[in-house]
């Protein structure tokens, strides 16, 4: 469920001082999935998580945690 | 991949938003304002019907497979990636609900009214197809806007 899962792609993307659309293309998806997944409306699949944790040299537990 | 490719899909991905949308309601009112429909002799009532076939199926085209054949490989990877997938699959559950939901309706109204099974499955079909489009086309539209 979106509201149960915490996610600070966002924060690290604009760490990084990337737009959505630059990480989308590092990434390898549209910017629209950047956004949702940043807006907590689309929950990545395990492989989409490893590949932003690998896009911004984070682990996949760094950015996204379950909420208590 | 290029950004402008990324900015391509965008745009196209909202074109088929929109178009999953207006296409949607049209389809639904379309069906609602020639119930009585069926077919017969009557030329112009085949013909109705068979546009209403081709259009059903343009609509699930768009829905089930999303578009973009004469794009560049990436670009339609981009418009069918995994969110639009996701939305997809939450606008065929719509789809599966509105026409559970008909089916008891018309159930309830052929009890009282003569219904010809092509007329049901006609209006079932409508329902199926129309709100699976505009359910797909709202979600996609919801995924393009920013925070």
């Amino acid at each position: 469920m979106p509201e149960h899962l915490r996610n600070r792609l966002k924060e690290e993307r604009e760490r990084l001082q990337l737009t959505q659309a630059q990480l989308a293309e590092k990434v390898g998806v549209s910017r629209k999935t950047i956004n949702t997944v940043e807006n907590g409306i689309f929950i990545p699949s395990t492989v989409l998580a490893l590949k932003l944790a690998k896009a911004t040299g984070r682990s996949v537990e760094q950015l996204f945690s379950l909420i208590d | 991949m290029s950004i402008q490719q990324m900015e391509l899909a965008d745009k196209l991905t909202l074109r088929r938003a929109r178009g999953a949308i207006v296409l949607g309601i049209l389809f639904i009112a379309s069906m609602a304002t020639s119930l009585k429909v069926d077919i017969g002799d009557s030329r112009p009532a085949t013909i109705q019907i068979a546009a209403w076939i081709v259009w059903a199926i343009a609509l699930l085209v768009l829905v089930a497979a999303g578009g973009g054949w004469f794009r560049k490989p990436m670009v339609r990877s981009m418009m069918n990636d995994d969110s639009t997938i996701e939305n997809r699959r939450s606008a065929l559950v719509t789809g599966f609900w509105a026409i559970v939901l008909c089916a008891f309706i018309l159930y309830g109204v052929s009890l009282f009214e003569n219904i010809t099974g092509r007329e049901a499955i006609r209006i079932m079909l409508s329902a199926a197809v129309g709100a699976a489009a505009i359910r797909f086309g709202t979600l996609e539209r919801r995924a393009l806007k920013s925070a």
